[in-house]
């Protein structure tokens, strides 16, 4: 009787996964249409004057965080939400070019050193009040104080008001990378009330008042951010690119749920919570099946792998030529992403996409997969067995330490002795403004317009301090037409790679999954524009 | 009764205090710094600096304890630097989700253990029994948040009855509320209600025991008479004393739940600000999670004094 009794409770038990692991693959079609993902609020019926049976609320989830919501500080993590609430003078279309969007033209001297931007009349913010150029100004200096990229741009010169709706910028030297700083999402350069910029702390603007066509409703901390279409939106007319263009809110509430559990995410999005989730590997199987699932392939960050210009080994270039020679690149993105879909390689630091910026000079000294060579450069060097700590951290999805593992063996396989630091992601800030905590770094980065917003071929990041690469860098942002602008690019990718300031291994996607009914979601760079999205019942 | 109260909440003072400057050392210790957390990854060190100046944190450690401790004997825990409230604003409103979710769990906990413990140790080494000890191995070896997966993705993903994360307030309905904590509550409450089923069985047996036992069954006392009234109520300390411990665990906030289904509570509260440090809501709620230990340990000895009149309390 009691063998029988634990035998049957043992088959009971296996019986019982077996249900859950056979009822959860595949299975999710007959779910997908019952039950609108939208809840609590508002009236049944769309308030719209489009016929279209439209949903009126949006859930979307993110994966991080917030800090802030103020648009100048925290760059990166609060872009999905603010990019929605704010605006810039230019906006990017989906080739990465300047596109006018409050502003509504621009004229710029003949010695390129002065912009006068020309501000569209009848723009209104959130609270009533008309955009003028004492708006801008306000919140353009106060962008510049606060963003790294834009001091290195702009240096001393400030904006200054030249009438109600003209804006001017003087600068020391010519710069050609004046409007993509002022239009990548990466930097923000978002205009707010002046009322709203000089109340402001250090510690952020107290209100979020922009232009964009979705307004700030409510933010409880770690839970959701709630957002509400804007009635008195003006869009622009030129069509929709990228982030640029015609917006529409279709939505009359967006709710960004704050969900940093992954599994917790997909789980949602299988349920019918959310129409939108990124999809890792592991779940990629469960939404391949899916009728009414569309499967996105969206270029993301790069990887490269920063030296620490300051430290006892990598200060001589010889180091850094033998770490660069023995990186195979397929390697180290295969260990990141794990699958060949994922990835590309990819010599230049700008994406192909970026016809203006992208370059193929320097490309023989990429992913050299040397072995050999690197050991006689590090014979050369006279290496004797001193250690390279290796920066990294498990958060942010694991991938930053995936690529560093593999860098690790690479290391290893040649002789050099490697120690892994690994700290989470606040104390890691830390230590890499740090010269003497490490000496490499592999990391992900968002992929910014121009090489002049490459944080590591600046300074600040990684110290790099080279009178010749600086010279390059200056070139190249005071290069004007086309042709220079090419000449200018194709010397300062040449020389960086020579001069290796980081080492550029290639180029990394990300996939996410839509369901059909959500329609009208442009991604660039990473970041959703919410605006013209459509959600049928 | 009132004295031995206040005596009680007074001697919790002084642990009080030991435990804020050893909390206060260990995450000031710790690397990493709130400001360059909140500006991100592109600021400058100047607005860094800047920051950090306003924020108090270039001030010396004892300066920066001492103003710490000298608001809070006032009743003012300090400000969080990134929710933009004060610290009693922000565990005031985490304590809810926390609070519902360990009285659900608990419940649970009570309901699934009580009866079985009750007739596995009134029908030792039947069916009830053996289901008592592969329940027990079951739920004390799985993890919480295993338990979830499963319970999601039965529920929530394949079902559709219950939603997978989130969580709404008692404000906007009782049952809106109770669907939002029920898969999280059955997380945990079943990991607590394997522990306290064994406790239930074990003390019970330790009563069946005893002469008096015996001596009622002569009696002619009935089963349920004899379970009820006279076993079960001699049984209550030992059980109350495991339930006391595990409602005070899960009051500290069972952070990997909280995580996974994305409640607002203590437990959440603690993981993010430790990520951030946010050190007056780490130093907050360690402090306000010993006093409720505290205060549970106090209940349940006051409990004791109500179910067996044998104890006095001094």
């Amino acid at each position: 009787m009691t063998k029988l009794y634990r035998h049957s409770f043992l088959a009971l038990l296996i019986l019982a996964l077996f249900a859950v692991y056979g009822c959860s693959s595949n299975n999710g079609n007959g779910g997908a249409a019952s039950g609108a993902p939208a809840s609590s609020t508002g009236a049944a019926g769309s308030a719209e004057t489009v016929s279209e049976n439209l949903a009126t609320e949006l859930r979307f989830p993110l994966a991080q965080q917030v800090p802030t919501l103020d648009p100048h500080l925290a760059l990166n993590t609060n872009v999905y939400v603010t990019l929605n609430i704010f605006e810039g003078l230019f906006a990017f279309d989906e080739n990465f070019k300047p596109v006018p969007m409050l502003a509504e033209s621009y004229d710029l001297s003949e010695d390129g050193k002065t912009y006068t931007f020309h501000l569209r009349h009848g723009v209104k913010f959130h609270n009533g009040k008309e955009m003028k150029a004492e708006d801008v100004v306000a919140s353009l200096n106060r962008w510049k104080s606060l963003t790294g990229r834009a001091q290195a741009s702009l240096g001393d010169s400030e904006f200054t008001i030249k009438d109600d709706y003209t804006v001017e910028l003087a600068l020391a030297e010519p710069r050609n990378d004046i409007l993509s700083q002022l239009s990548h999402v990466l930097n923000n350069a978002a205009i707010l009330p002046k009322e709203v910029v000089e109340a402001a702390g250090p510690d952020g603007v107290t209100e979020y008042i922009g232009t964009g066509p979705f307004k700030f409703v409510e933010w409880k901390q770690d839970q959701y951010v709630h957002l509400a279409k804007f009635d008195d939106y003006q869009s622009v007319e030129a069509p929709a690119s990228g982030l640029s263009g015609k917006k529409e809110a279709f939505l009359k509430d967006v709710i960004f749920d704050i969900v940093p559990d992954s599994a917790t995410r997909f789980a949602s999005f299988l349920s019918g919570t959310y129409d939108y989730v990124d999809v890792t590997l592991d779940n990629l199987p469960q939404v391949q099946g899916l009728s009414d699932v569309t499967l996105n392939k969206n270029l993301g960050s790069d990887i490269n792998l920063v030296f620490n210009k300051k430290s006892p080994l990598f200060s001589n270039v010889k180091y850094r030529e033998a770490v660069a020679a023995v990186l195979d690149a397929d390697e180290i993105l295969l260990g990141t992403v794990s699958s060949p879909d994922l990835y590309r390689l990819n010599s230049s630091y700008m994406y192909p996409e970026n016809t203006t910026w992208y370059s193929e000079a320097g490309k023989e000294n990429y992913n050299q997969k040397n072995p050999d060579k690197a050991k006689q450069l590090l014979q050369e060097a006279g290496y004797n067995g001193q250690e390279v700590t290796l920066l990294t951290t498990k958060e942010l999805g694991g991938t930053f330490y995936n690529a560093t593992i593999v860098v690790q063996k690479e290391l290893e396989a040649i002789g050099v002795k490697t120690k892994l630091d690994i700290t989470d992601f606040a104390t890691l800030l830390k230590k890499r403004a740090d010269p003497n905590a490490w000496d490499i770094y592999v990391g992900l980065f968002t992929m910014p317009s121009t090489p002049s917003q490459l944080l590591y071929l600046n300074p600040t990041y990684g110290f790099a301090d080279d009178a010749k690469l600086a010279e390059l860098t200056k070139a190249l942002t005071a290069a004007s037409t086309e042709e220079e602008i090419k000449t200018a690019n194709d010397a300062l990718q040449q020389y960086e790679w020579e001069y290796l300031a980081a080492v550029k291994i290639g180029d990394t996607y990300s996939q996410s999954a839509t369901r059909n009914k959500l329609t009208g979601l442009v991604t660039l760079a990473g970041y959703p524009n919410l605006a013209n999205v459509k959600l049928s019942k | 009764m009132a004295f031995y109260i206040a005596r009680r909440l007074l001697a919790t003072i002084p642990v009080l205090f030991v435990l804020s400057v050893i909390v206060f050392l260990i995450i000031y210790l710790i690397p990493g710094d709130p400001a360059a957390v909140m500006l991100g990854d592109g600021a400058s060190p100047e607005t860094i600096e800047a920051l950090r100046e306003q924020m108090g944190l270039n001030l010396p450690l004892l300066t920066q304890y001492g103003t710490w401790i000298g608001h809070a004997l006032q009743g003012d825990l300090g400000d969080s630097y990134f929710m933009r409230q004060s610290v009693r604003t922000a565990l005031a409103e985490h304590l809810g989700p926390t609070l519902s979710l360990a009285v659900l769990a608990e419940i649970i906990a009570v309901v699934i253990a009580l009866p079985l413990g009750i007739r596995a140790a009134s029908r030792r080494g039947e069916a009830a029994d053996k289901a008592l000890t592969g329940f027990s191995l079951f739920g004390i070896t799985v993890p919480g948040f295993v338990l979830s997966m499963f319970t999601v993705l039965l529920f929530s993903v394949q079902l559709k009855w219950l939603p997978v994360s989130g969580y709404k307030p008692i404000s906007d309905g009782l049952w809106t509320h109770l669907q939002y904590l029920i898969l999280p509550a059955i997380s945990l409450g079943v990991v607590q209600a394997a522990l306290l089923a064994r406790v239930v069985r074990s003390s019970m047996l330790d009563v069946l025991n005893e002469s008096y036992v015996k001596t009622a069954l002569a009696k002619g006392v009935g089963e349920r008479g004899l379970v009820y009234r006279h076993v079960l109520r001699n049984a209550w300390l030992p059980i109350l004393t495991v339930i006391g411990g595990s409602f005070g665990t899960l009051i500290a906030g069972a952070a990997v739940i909280e995580s996974i289904f994305n409640i607002p509570g203590m437990g959440q509260l603690l993981v993010n600000s430790v990520q951030r440090r946010d050190y007056s809501v780490i130093q907050g709620v360690v402090l306000f999670v010993a006093f409720a230990y505290v205060l549970v340990n106090l209940v349940v000895d006051l409990l004791y004094a109500i179910v067996d009149p044998r104890i006095r309390l001094k």
